[in-house]
């Protein structure tokens, strides 16, 4: 049917360096990354997010530079005084420097929400690939018990696991964790369901990849836009539950220079100063709002077909 | 000789209706070299065929004997060989004919009759095919593949492939057409070294038309054409015996899918692979199929050479479906050849299949279910042409 000599330099491979056009080639595409990038970019509330948050980012990292005091520094002599050189926005009720606190207290939220998210992110999304691969009796026990967590008052269980254990940022990373898996296990199983009618997932199975690499190479790589969205949406929820133990004094302990525990330090005397109160307030609502704007451009960058909802 | 034969092979799916009958006993055989096409209307279990025989979902019931090889003749009268075979257990002169070639058959050997003219005799280390064939009774090694486990299954998976409809959803958004093809390598240990690899897809990419830069490409910075071609460059490079193509071009347009189909068959003489060619498009199968299979509701109703079977359709159905292609000449144009709709799948009609809409049918024909046999050099299934009406 096809004239085989005439086609013979189709076969032959010429033996040009491969490798080095390859090489080559690489900078000039233009990868998925950038096209999400791009559309991300039309989102102004989203560019907010992200600016503020590396603002954040690099507050935290350049703490020590940045904040005039030691923020665990307490001092019998100087309670409750007003802002001066040494003191930007005054010192609380022990004396210590609530600029600073507010500097350090960065580093704190950051590290609980990163760890928060990973501890809940590595549960959910590890049981949803389970769930979802598996299917069967595994899925329907591992949703149930997602059913059951989800039925759990949040603040209470919490409550009970800090207190149960000792208190501090530690407990509440695990115990916030602990509660946060489910929708990412939802949202995993859940796009695990689609992707299994891919044809891709059979052609897998036909050039014989194994069950582990299948969820590995195949299934785990496009589930990861979602997981992401849902880890940016989840980190200000994160913060703010550990803001809310840290409150209710079971979570981050003095003199822990934690935004939620300054908050319950400066409500004391609210009424005769609101600044100090107003402090920490602002930072978590700034950071929790900045994380919302950013989750939402970014799902809808992600995933331009479903964006918008939910 | 056979890369691939199955024997009444059977798919069945649960739904909340009752029981789909996708595949409902379905014995053919993919002879070395050749390309067989398979037609018939949507929904009539081509699909699945091609997926079962693969393996890539499990049979419910019946037999896949993959890479047939032909071992001796026996040594026997095929009469008596007949009955021998046909006598449960191992007969001394059998065994003996098989030690005469050096095939020794282990003790706990057994024979089971699996048609009329062929048997299977299963050790504990093979099976074997014995067949009548004219004048002679053939013996024949064949692997069954359709009880081995997982991880065996993969091994045998560098052999057979398939390359699906809808090329947009057969490749991974998330790896490029490099990781598509480095991952058969890898798993089945194709190459040695990184620059082989490199040469042997850059092979296989311009084999079927494409270049090194597209190793680079993710699916989405490839056409439709192209990604199909990525697509059947993955099912290749492990050098399979077997392909099942499953509508590979019906979601391209004509223009690609005579490109596609030309480095097809460019293919298959380079890599010496034989093809199982599904479609619903009749002329497209007569111009790339050297046998054509009809199906209709999960059966096979007939078999044969692809020339003759067009020339001279014999089943009912053949002839309903072929007058229903599209004639581009007005005057040659018929009105519905086929009347009515496809039976449900879930409850089909007792007996034969096609029997409600057939225009012959007959008492027979709504009580039992015709047997797929020999006749016109090919296979029909059909009362009419079974052994009382002859």
């Amino acid at each position: 049917m096809v004239e085989k000599d005439e086609d013979k330099s189709y076969f032959g491979t010429e033996e040009t360096d491969i490798k080095q056009e390859l090489e080559d080639l690489k900078g000039k595409e233009t990868s998925q990354m950038e096209l999400v990038w791009l559309r991300f970019k039309r989102n102004k509330l989203a560019i907010f997010g992200i600016v503020v948050l590396l603002l954040l980012i690099g507050v935290a990292i350049f703490a020590p530079f940045i904040a005039p005091n030691d923020p665990e520094k307490t001092g019998a002599d100087r309670q409750r005084e007003s802002p001066s050189s040494e003191f930007p926005l005054g010192t609380d009720a022990n004396g210590m420097c609530i600029f600073s606190r507010l500097i350090y207290g960065s580093r704190i939220a950051l590290l609980i929400g990163l760890l928060i998210v990973a501890v809940s992110g590595g549960i959910g999304v590890t049981l949803g690939l389970i769930a979802g691969t598996m299917g069967g009796w595994v899925d329907e026990i591992i949703m149930r018990v997602v059913d059951t967590f989800m039925a759990f008052p949040v603040l209470v269980f919490a409550a009970g696991i800090t207190i149960a254990f000792e208190r501090g940022i530690y407990p509440v990373i695990i115990a916030v964790g602990l509660i946060m898996w489910t929708r990412f296990a939802r949202v995993t199983r859940g796009d695990v369901l689609g992707i299994k009618q891919e044809n891709y997932i059979e052609g897998a199975k036909a050039i014989g990849e194994s069950k582990l690499n299948t969820i590995s190479r195949y299934f785990l790589p496009n589930v990861l836009p979602s997981v992401v969205v849902v880890a940016t949406i989840q980190m200000p929820s994160a913060l703010l539950f550990s803001a809310t133990l840290s409150f209710l004094g079971i979570g981050a302990q003095r003199p822990t220079p934690e935004w939620g525990l300054m908050v319950n330090e400066a409500q004391a005397y609210m009424w005769s100063n609101p600044w100090p109160i107003t402090y920490p307030g602002l930072a978590i609502v700034i950071t929790v709002l900045a994380f919302n704007f950013m989750g939402d451009g970014l799902r809808d960058a992600l995933d331009p077909v479903r964006g918008g909802g939910d | 000789m056979n890369i691939v034969e199955t024997q009444n092979l059977k798919k069945f799916f649960q739904s909340k209706k009752g029981t789909v009958k996708a595949v409902n006993g379905v014995s053919l055989n993919v002879i070395k070299g050749e390309t067989l096409g398979i037609v018939g209307e949507s929904g009539c279990g081509k699909t699945t065929l091609g997926r079962t025989i693969l393996k890539l979902i499990k049979p419910t019931s019946g037999n896949i004997f993959f890479d047939e090889k032909h071992l001796f003749d026996l040594k026997l009268n095929p009469r008596k060989a007949k009955d021998i075979l046909d006598n449960d257990g191992i007969d001394p002169k059998l065994r003996k004919s098989f030690e005469k070639n050096k095939y020794g058959l282990s003790a706990d050997a057994s024979v089971s009759k699996k048609g009329p003219n062929s048997w299977r005799i299963d050790d504990d280390r093979s099976t074997y095919l014995v067949k009548g064939e004219e004048n002679s009774m053939k013996v024949y090694s064949v692997k069954d593949i359709t009880d081995i486990d997982d991880k065996e299954m993969r091994k045998h998976r560098k052999k057979m492939n398939i390359v699906f409809q809808d090329p947009v959803s057969a490749l991974n958004p998330q790896m490029t057409v490099y990781d598509h093809l480095n991952r058969p390598l890898v798993i089945h240990n194709m190459v040695s070294s990184e620059d082989e690899k490199l040469r042997k897809m850059v092979d296989i990419l311009n084999t079927m038309g494409l270049k090194a830069e597209h190793l680079i490409r993710y699916p989405h910075e490839l056409s439709g054409g192209q990604k199909q071609r990525v697509c059947i460059a993955r099912a290749l490079c492990l050098e399979p015996d077997f392909l099942v193509l499953d509508e590979p071009t019906s979601a391209l347009d004509v223009s690609v899918q005579s490109k596609i189909l030309k480095l097809l068959d460019r293919a298959k003489d380079k890599f010496d692979v034989s093809y199982m060619f599904i479609s619903h498009n009749i002329n497209l199968v007569r111009a790339i199929s050297d046998r054509l299979g009809v199906m209709y509701l999960g059966k096979l109703v007939e078999i044969g050479e692809t020339s003759d079977v067009f020339q001279n359709p014999k089943h009912p159905y053949t002839k309903g479906l072929f007058k229903s292609v599209p004639q581009p000449d007005p005057d040659k144009r018929v009105k519905a050849p086929l009347t009515g709709e496809v039976p449900s799948p879930v409850n089909p009609p007792k007996g034969c299949a096609f029997s409600p809409r057939c225009p012959h049918s007959k008492a027979v024909c709504e009580r039992e279910n015709p047997d797929l046999i020999e006749a016109y050099g090919r296979k029909i299934a059909c009362h009419i042409f079974g052994k009382e009406n002859f």
